[in-house]
């Protein structure tokens, strides 16, 4: 038997290896990566790592002998040049050929690089390895430049600025994080961190990257560092080459397989079928683990269907946006401020005034609660809702 | 370094020098123990750090926060009061001692 081959190291890469042990698997599991680090936590990268610098301990997503001791093929520093669907193979970067049974696809996203001349003055965040460049660059700059105004950028700027550097977020569209969050709380986020230190230029583009600063149309940014955080972007190519089914990311079907047979997708690299027929990709800790598990579920003999509740969270400085459901769609949405600015929670209707989603800034209890409303096939209205002056707690009792 | 036991849900029991300043999550899994899986890597986002402890107040612990205490309601299973997140507790000198159970879960 050639057993099951997972390319990444990631989180979903881990949890499917994990899972398929934790359910009785036997086969032989191998995790191929291009990396050399043991496999880590990602978030901690932007939330933290490129500022305060990689600790020896950092955070490892299982104990540095959890691979061998669940006898789990763990070969780091491996890249996979190409995938031969006819002789059921992967090929490695120095010619060797790996056979598989079933092939499990974990190869993440990437930063979204620019089409703007000098972008290789810009510096992206991907690995523990940036995170190490990236952090030693801080130590001789004042003033830093974020291109994109999305979760990972201001990540990075918060905790830049927190570090007291000068930081100018550029965002090319007219507001931040505009693809992520209804907009009233993105307005929510600007001002708070506005009030922390952070200038903002948006719906201004950057024509140019340059070592002392980035162009625009409106005038020169000076800046001894440049950052880009424009967004992730699917790590499909080899599944492109192999000539399976992508656009978005590698397509998989209601049980994360592929348009081949045999072979699957999970966590950030997939574009999967959703319950209602669309298809969704997400960038997420817990899509990435919770795929994991249902696909190891459907390699040992128990076809599961990926069907869980989405939520995700951004640590921005002293701003803690948390995220259940799926907001895009939602074409009404009543935000709710807490006591203390910028505290809102924001819930969002689908067209058939149904809950569909909760986003929440600095307020964890409402996050919890509303995940608690969002799963497990329970539809509650926004009448219902009103009716309990929007308390989540007196909503799901009632 | 003070010295923490785990009481993992095989009925075995590890105890691991612990490194003060780090969260009991990241000491019990750097060390392996079986059932804290720390899923989020610390933001109180899940609850796969669940455990027991007992007599906190004598270790100088504090209360649990709202954020813990709705996550633990949430996704917790084998709830008690004396459950917590081992991400929400940081190793000082004090918690030389400790004991710890790992709550038991389905998966």
């Amino acid at each position: 038997m050639a057993g099951i081959i997972i390319i990444g190291t990631g989180h979903a890469a881990v949890q499917c290896a994990a899972s398929l042990r934790d359910n009785g698997s036997s086969s032989t599991i191998t995790l191929l990566g291009g990396e050399t680090d043991l496999p880590y936590h990602r978030p901690p990268l932007s939330k933290k790592y490129a500022v305060t610098g990689v600790p020896e301990e950092f955070s490892l997503l299982r104990a540095a002998d959890f691979f061998e001791k669940n006898n789990i093929k763990l070969r780091l520093g491996k890249s996979v040049e190409a995938i031969n669907i006819n002789q059921r193979c992967v090929v490695m970067g120095d010619s060797e050929k790996l056979s598989f049974d079933q092939l499990v696809i974990a190869t993440g996203s990437q930063p979204r690089v620019l089409s703007i001349p000098g972008i290789e003055h810009a510096f992206s965040l991907y690995s523990l390895d940036d995170a190490r460049t990236l952090c030693t660059r801080l130590g001789c700059t004042k003033t830093v430049a974020v291109i994109g105004g999305g979760f990972i950028g201001l990540e990075i700027a918060a905790a830049v600025a927190a570090a007291g550097q000068k930081v100018t977020v550029v965002e090319a569209a007219p507001q931040i994080l505009g693809r992520s969050l209804t907009p009233s709380l993105a307005a929510r986020v600007r001002k708070a961190h506005e009030t922390g230190g952070l200038k903002f230029i948006s719906n201004t583009a950057v024509d140019a990257i340059r070592t002392d600063g980035v162009s625009t149309r409106d005038g020169f940014i000076e800046a001894d560092l440049v950052i880009c955080g424009a967004g992730s972007v699917a790590r499909s190519e080899l599944a492109e080459k192999a000539g399976l089914t992508t656009g978005n990311g590698i397509h998989v079907n209601r049980v994360l397989e592929t348009s081949v047979p045999g072979i699957y997708a999970i966590g950030d690299v997939a574009c999967f079928e959703t319950s209602t027929g669309e298809h969704r990709r997400y960038e997420s800790v817990q899509n990435a683990n919770d795929q994991a598990r249902a696909l190891a579920r459907t390699l040992c003999g128990e076809r599961t269907s990926y069907d869980a509740l989405p939520w995700f969270w951004s640590d921005q400085g002293s701003i803690k946006l948390q995220m259940a459901g799926d907001s895009c769609g939602a074409s009404k949405v009543v935000a709710v401020d807490g006591e203390k600015a910028p505290q809102t929670a924001a819930f969002c209707f689908n067209a058939q005034d149904h809950l569909c989603a909760v986003e929440t800034i600095n307020w964890p209890a409402y996050h919890a609660l509303s995940r608690k409303a969002l799963s497990g096939g329970r539809v509650i209205t926004r009448a219902h809702l009103e009716s309990a002056d929007y308390v989540l707690k007196t909503a799901l009792k009632s | 370094m003070p010295q923490i036991c785990f009481k993992q849900n095989d009925g075995s029991s590890v105890t691991v020098e612990a490194n003060a300043g780090q969260t009991l999550m990241h000491e019990a899994m750097r060390h392996g123990i079986v059932g804290i899986i720390g899923e989020c890597g610390g933001s109180c986002m899940c609850a796969t750090c669940h455990i027991h402890l007992k007599d906190p107040g004598k270790f100088g612990l504090g209360g649990i926060s709202e954020m813990e205490e709705t996550m633990l309601e949430l996704e917790g299973e084998d709830i008690t009061a004396d459950s917590r997140l081992a991400c929400q507790i940081e190793i000082t000198p004090q918690l030389d001692g400790l004991i710890v159970t790992v709550a038991s879960t389905d998966d």
